[in-house]
């Protein structure tokens, strides 16, 4: 390549600062730089952002050069502005700070000792440096399609260059003023003589270079003069990838960045920060760069420090869904799909996994009259042990986007909702939250529910209906928001689940906080042949395979149902008057049925609210503005299918059931009600072929009830005693 | 045989490497690495080489090639180097261009002067890895190694004759607190149990002397001089090596184990003593900004002595999958063949006599014993999801309530097995050390953490060791840590910004009383036939068993059957699948899912225990058998909670 003509350069650089524009809103010339180069002469600016997109539409050829080169590039620039600026004064500029003064009596000095023009007698050593004279700050801003690179793509070949990269800040050191030019003034002849600094030390000078001490020989001393030299604020920060631009089993790797000026305290240890800079090696004087050998170490001088959060970052991938995709997803049998896309790898309980959706999409906040009435939707799954509860929890910790797994048994002194401790360094008291706390606007999931401290399980009360959770400890008295779905996950009592005993009695948690849950699934682990021979065959397929089996249909990939679940939360479907009735008219069935058979479960308002929520989330993962009848079906049909899995027993041993619990109720009347509570046998038989029971049948009862240790029966069979 | 040209290539590597660069007039490392290869290509070449692991740093010729066998611990981040840089004879006045890859400093003679303004340099960026002496590897690997090396590099000055391949002396009093006092370390394999005369009292003193080894070693790190080498296990010794990798980088991975054939460079201006550092600067003028620098920290962690951690620039390397010297380097070749069929024709009656010294270590426990050669064969040989497949962890309880049983559970182990780590976790241990690695930025490297090991390593936990008490907020971490690692195979890297989970694949054997606090594939409670009063002594009846010769093949055995393929045939998996069906049919609660994966799993180990590639049906009887005993001995003892 042939060396590029630098003054050739110049001229288009001040082209560009000069005439470059945008097209204004009202047809008038919008001078960027121009009017920039205006506030700078002025003092009310001190940094200008050279933005790469401009340059590339002025002339794409100065654009490369300068990304390739850019260090060159910010020495021009701010040559070409700097010749530039006494053009753009429009007033006169009143001294900011000393330097300012300093600057104007050296202008003035320069103009009098010199008036026929520079550099004839001076030394060049006692010339101003350009650098002591500016008080502006270059700075470049890449193109906008430029991307952003991970840490570990910054190789040699960038050394020079400007690069973007991401990541998170790890370290970062206070300010600090940095000498950029230092000051010395002679004790004999009152000189001033300047050195510019480039590299972290330097060799302060100590003999008077100027022309009247060398060519008198009086030896005159140099002094530094911190008041005249000129010093930049200097802050050190340490980047390390982010999590997802690490390669399997490989470390993070981090970068120096060395932040000059404008761009100090930016940002701090913690922060999602994306930083334009020019890569260059660091310069190393004297015996440390012998001792180096032939390593130098390098840094990325900050250009720009953009810092980012967390969410805003998460956006950068949830761009509009693309035609591929929202056909994809929008196919006829969507809803069947999205649900089965969730842990596919957990066989059946498509109706659990519905529900599940329901649960992410959620419902619709409403707040009349300012009553908040929650759209959060709550699950509580019960089962058997090893029936992939965990799993299935683990699965929507996993996909959704804010979310907080956790046991009830809280392992962290913390808890679930929010604890108060105390600083050990300042003594200060802070508060600390908890699960429900962190997971606000998200997912809380808790395993092991029925396993929750008692301070908890009382604060979840509030959490689930007023979506808050308030604090009096320790003179602070605070509400935080806790605006959480709960997804629960709870072990019967028993070890199994015992159909014949109410649902309360089986999971040991109070009915009140029971009925703060929308949805409430059994899982059982029935034997069932055809279900358990495919089960058998999928599990020996993952041995044989190591992979999940091909299956009819794809299950969508996690990202894309993240996005698509976030889509359909920024919808707020009503629900249009005429469906008001139809929703009025099944609740009150269903409360008729409910008194009618005594039921396990128990019909009350919020199950109203449960299925208006239920409707307006399946409306939502339609992307509908409205609820439809067809939505109020499907709500109503979870809600049946989840009462009907609460009652297995039902439709199989009802009669039987009834049977036992007749004789039972016999058998428990006769114990006497004081002392030692037994029975005898004998009795009990008389007393029951009386009332017409079969005696296989109270043998049978006999039998249950043994096994369920609510008595015992002697080894002759003559006596029976209640445990 | 290399021959002549042998020391050339072995004692000059930079001189062999230089003149490639000037012939080719191109700085690539493919064609360095090509000559090497070469070189190397002969079957034994490698053994001609010396190791960095068992010959004392001080035996080496700088600047010679070397090799390493490894564990990656750490990345660093890429260090920039001039590749190709410019030198000036300031007597002849001629400019030439010298290769600066494969070493830390430019060595020029007195009349030779380096032109760093040249624009004729090129900088080129390299990659650093932070590797140590793979963690757990047991004794007779380490030996067996070092017998297999041709050479012995003796010093110039030929002072010490002797074989130097032992030089870690206090390793060598610990094992002599256990095992016989033998110098002869083959003996010591024959004799293993055999205990120093009449100790039979002794062994509680014993037991507070290893302990108190162990605590001194933990917290011998902290209060030493010299830099922390980050081993994860206590109590390691070796070289911790800084490798320096010119390309290939992204195919390495942490706790990947490799073995690195590279030029050795131990100039001692490497090492960056922060006393030194720092008064070098201040000599030398005005500090503009001290923080410029990094952190004292940072500087001792990444550039330490390079007489305690050598630099190795490498020009060649094996991932290694095993690290048992008596198996070649690869599954493909033809030698790995010709060692399984001559396994294949004596493997019943091999298998046999494992089986019996197992019982015997298991007081005559028969199906234990089966339970534990599935233990020792199992391997995490893929993923779904996030679920491992292969692992098969074993809790024994009912173990007797001493910590000398699991003393000699794994100094057993440790003589069958190439990786294997007791970790007694009592309350001092579970509160004070640290299970997951950790990454310090001050120092900008990852703390290494206990459970920071490689693929295949055995980890004994001793339950035995844990009393009553508190645990702090670390202890419970840790209990997690632990749980993770056996049930999902992983250890959550903690990067204080965010944690990253990384995977592993440990065997775990838990020994407890009841049942472990620990998660497990399978509790097999043991059923002691035997009660011998004193353990040891019971331990020491196997020494007869234990030849040389059996030794050798049992280490081969278990090490080549972790590496066979394994298949299932259509019609197995057919009565597999039936018989799941029916089972279920019957007795619901006892044939979960889960219930299922762990005959699946034992179907495969019990295959390959018998080097059988496939299963067959009477194996598939034999591990339904196997699990209905075992079941109906976890019904039998008493639980606490009636889950499970």
């Amino acid at each position: 390549m042939p060396p590029r003509d630098y003054t050739a350069e110049t001229e288009k650089i001040k082209a560009l600062l000069q005439e470059f524009y945008h097209d204004n809103d009202d047809g008038g010339k919008d001078f960027v730089y121009g009017k920039q180069l205006v506030r700078i002469a002025h003092r009310e600016q001190v940094s200008i952002t050279i933005d790469l997109d401009d340059v590339a539409e002025h002339d794409p050829d100065l654009a490369d050069a300068v990304t390739e080169n850019t260090r060159r590039y910010v020495n021009l620039f701010a040559d070409c502005i700097h010749e530039l600026l006494p053009t753009y004064k429009e007033k006169e500029v009143i001294n900011k700070d000393a330097l300012d003064v300093y600057i104007e009596h050296r202008l003035l000095m320069e103009q009098k000792n010199h008036p026929e023009g520079n550099n004839i007698t001076r030394d060049a050593r006692n010339k101003y440096p350009a650098e002591l004279m500016r008080r502006f700050e270059v700075y470049f801003k890449a193109k906008s399609h430029q991307k952003h690179v991970a840490i570990r793509e910054v190789k040699a070949d960038s050394i020079g260059k400007l690069v973007c990269v991401k990541g998170i800040v790890t370290r970062a050191t206070e300010v600090k003023p940095m000498m950029m030019v230092a000051t010395y003034t002679c004790d004999t002849c009152g000189n001033e003589t300047y050195q510019p600094i480039l590299s972290p030390t330097f060799m302060p000078l100590i003999m008077c270079p100027s022309q009247d001490c060398t060519t008198n020989r009086s030896g005159g001393r140099l002094y530094l003069q911190s008041r005249g030299s000129k010093f930049v604020k200097f802050q050190e920060v340490k980047i390390q990838e982010h999590s997802d631009q690490v390669p399997v089993g490989n470390i993070p790797r981090s970068m120096t960045v060395i932040c000059r000026g404008e761009t100090t305290r930016e940002a701090q240890p913690g922060d999602h920060v994306s930083i334009t800079g020019i890569f260059l090696p660091m310069m190393k004087a004297g015996f440390s760069q012998i001792q180096q050998g032939l390593l130098s170490e390098t840094f990325l001088e900050a250009h720009r420090v953009v810092k980012m959060n967390k969410t805003e970052d998460d956006e950068l991938g949830a761009e509009e869904l693309t035609e591929d995709e929202i056909k994809q997803v929008a196919e006829d049998d969507f809803y069947d799909k999205l649900a089965s896309s969730i842990a596919p790898e957990i066989y059946g309980h498509e109706d659990v996994k519905k529900a599940l959706l329901l649960l992410l999409v959620g419902g619709v906040d409403k707040s009349p009259q300012g009553m908040k009435i929650r759209g959060n939707i709550n699950i509580c799954l019960m089962g058997d042990p090893g029936v992939a509860k965990s799993q299935l929890l683990s699965y929507i910790d996993r996909l959704a986007p804010r979310s907080q797994y956790t046991t009830g048994r809280g392992s962290s002194g913390v808890g679930l909702t929010a604890a108060v401790m105390k600083d050990p360094v300042t003594g200060e008291m802070m508060l600390e939250g908890g699960a429900l706390v962190l997971a606000d606007q998200g997912v809380c999931c808790i395993d092991e529910f029925d396993k929750m401290m008692e301070g908890d399980r009382t604060a979840i009360h509030e959490v689930m209906e007023q979506q808050t959770i308030s604090i009096a400890k320790a003179g602070i008295m605070t509400s935080l928001n806790a605006r959480v779905s709960i997804l629960a996950a709870a072990n019967p009592a028993y070890g199994r689940y015992n159909p014949k005993k109410s649902v309360e009695q089986n999971i040991q948690l109070p009915a009140a906080l029971l009925s703060r849950f929308d949805l409430l699934w059994l899982i059982q682990d029935k034997p069932d042949r055809e279900n358990d021979l495919r089960l058998a065959q999928h599990i020996t397929y993952v041995h044989q395979h190591n992979v999940q089996p091909p299956t009819h249909f794809k299950p969508l990939d996690m990202k894309l149902m993240r996005r698509y679940i976030a889509l359909c939360k920024k919808k707020n479907p009503v629900v249009p008057e005429s469906l008001a009735e139809y929703i009025t008219g099944a609740y009150v069935e269903m409360r008729k049925e409910a008194r009618n058979n005594k039921d396990m479960t128990f019909t009350s308002a919020r199950n109203l609210l449960a299925i208006l929520r239920l409707s307006t989330a399946l409306a939502r993962l339609r992307l509908a503005d409205a609820v439809e009848k067809e939505d109020v079906n499907e709500a109503m049909r979870l809600m049946e299918m989840s009462k009907d899995s609460l009652n297995p027993a039902h439709q199989m041993h009802s009669r039987a059931q009834n049977v036992t619990d007749q004789i039972f109720a016999i058998i428990r009347e006769m114990a006497p009600s004081k002392g030692v509570r037994t029975v005898k046998v004998t009795d009990i038989m008389e007393q029951c072929t009386s009332k017409g029971f079969k005696p296989d049948a109270v043998d049978a009862c006999l039998e249950e009830y043994e096994e369920l240790n609510v008595w015992q029966i002697n080894q002759a069979h003559t006596k029976l005693t209640f445990i | 045989m290399p021959g002549a040209s042998e020391g050339d290539w072995i004692n000059s590597p930079l001189t062999v490497i230089q003149n490639i660069f000037d012939e080719n007039g191109s700085n690539d490392s493919a064609l360095v690495k090509e000559y090497f290869a070469k070189q190397l290509k002969s079957p034994n070449a490698l053994s001609w080489v010396p190791s960095l692991n068992d010959t004392p740093l001080h035996n080496l010729r700088p600047n010679s090639l070397v090799r390493y066998r490894c564990m990656v611990q750490d990345m660093f981040d890429p260090e920039f180097y001039l590749g190709a840089y410019e030198v000036l004879d300031t007597r002849t006045n001629t400019v030439c261009i010298e290769s600066g890859k494969y070493k830390d400093i430019a060595e020029c003679l007195s009349h030779q002067r380096i032109n760093l303004e040249s624009t004729r340099n090129v900088t080129l960026d390299r990659q650093t890895l932070y590797c140590i002496p793979i963690p757990g590897e047991t004794e007779w690997v380490k030996t067996t190694y070092s017998d297999m090396n041709f050479t012995k590099v003796y010093p110039s000055s030929s002072t010490t004759p002797q074989r130097c391949k032992r030089p870690l002396e206090e390793d060598e009093d610990l094992e002599g607190a256990w095992s016989s006092n033998a110098g002869q370390r083959d003996l010591a394999s024959a004799r293993l149990f055999t205990t120093q005369g009449d100790d039979l009292s002794s062994t509680d003193a014993e037991m507070n002397f290893s302990n108190t080894v162990l605590e001194s070693t933990t917290q011998g790190s902290v209060s030493n001089s010299t830099p922390d080498l980050n081993f994860p296990l206590p109590g390691e010794t070796g070289v911790a090596c800084l490798v320096k990798l010119y390309d290939g980088i992204d195919s390495f991975k942490v706790n990947d184990m490799v073995e690195f054939v590279g030029v050795l460079s131990v100039d001692p201006s490497l090492a960056h003593f922060h006393e030194t550092a720092s008064s070098n600067e201040q000599t030398e003028g005005m500090v503009v900004g001290s923080d410029f620098e990094e952190p004292i920290e940072e500087k001792n962690a990444h550039a330490p002595p390079p007489s305690l951690v050598p630099r190795l620039h490498v020009v060649l390397s094996y991932k290694l999958e095993h690290n048992n010297p008596h198996l070649p380097i690869s599954v493909a070749q033809d030698e790995f063949n010709r060692a399984l069929s001559r396994l294949q024709l004596e493997i019943t009656s091999l298998r046999a006599e494992l089986l019996f010294v197992f019982e015997h270590a298991l007081f005559g426990d028969s199906l234990a014993a089966e339970y534990l050669l599935c233990h020792l064969l199992a391997s995490v040989y893929g993923r779904v999801d996030v679920m491992p497949m292969g692992k098969l962890s074993i809790n024994f309880s009912n173990c007797p309530s001493t910590s000398v049983y699991s003393q000699l559970i794994h100094q057993l182990l440790s003589a069958l097995v190439t990786k294997c780590h007791l970790l007694p976790i009592s309350l001092h241990n579970m509160n004070n050390l640290r299970f997951s690695p950790r990454k310090d930025y001050t120092a900008n490297r990852l703390q290494s953490g206990l459970l920071q090991l490689s693929s295949g390593t055995e980890l004994v936990i001793d339950e035995m060791a844990l009393q009553q008490g508190q645990l702090n907020p670390d202890g419970v971490k840790n209990i997690q840590a632990l749980g993770n690692l056996i049930t999902w195979q992983k250890v959550e890297y903690d990067f204080s910004y965010h944690r990253q989970d990384f995977h592993a694949n440990v065997s775990i054997l838990t020994l407890s009383e009841g049942k472990s606090i620990l998660p497990s594939d399978c509790l097999v409670p043991l059923c002691q036939k035997i009660m011998p009063e004193n353990l040891r002594l019971h331990f020491t009846f196997l020494d007869p068993k234990l030849t040389p010769d059996f030794l050798t093949k049992v280490r081969t055995y278990l090490g080549l059957t972790k590496l066979l393929s394994y298949c299932l045939t259509e019609d197995i998996q057919k009565v597999i699948q039936d018989d799941f069906v029916e089972l279920r049919k019957n007795d619901t609660k006892n044939m979960t899912v889960d219930d299922f994966h762990l005959h699946l799993n034992l179907v495969r180990l019990m295959s390959l225990s018998h080097l059988q590639t496939t299963p067959d049906l009477k194996l598939w009887r034999r591990v339904k058998a196997m699990e209905r005993e075992r079941k109906c001995r976890v019904a039998q003892t008493p639980t606490s909670s009636p889950s499970s």
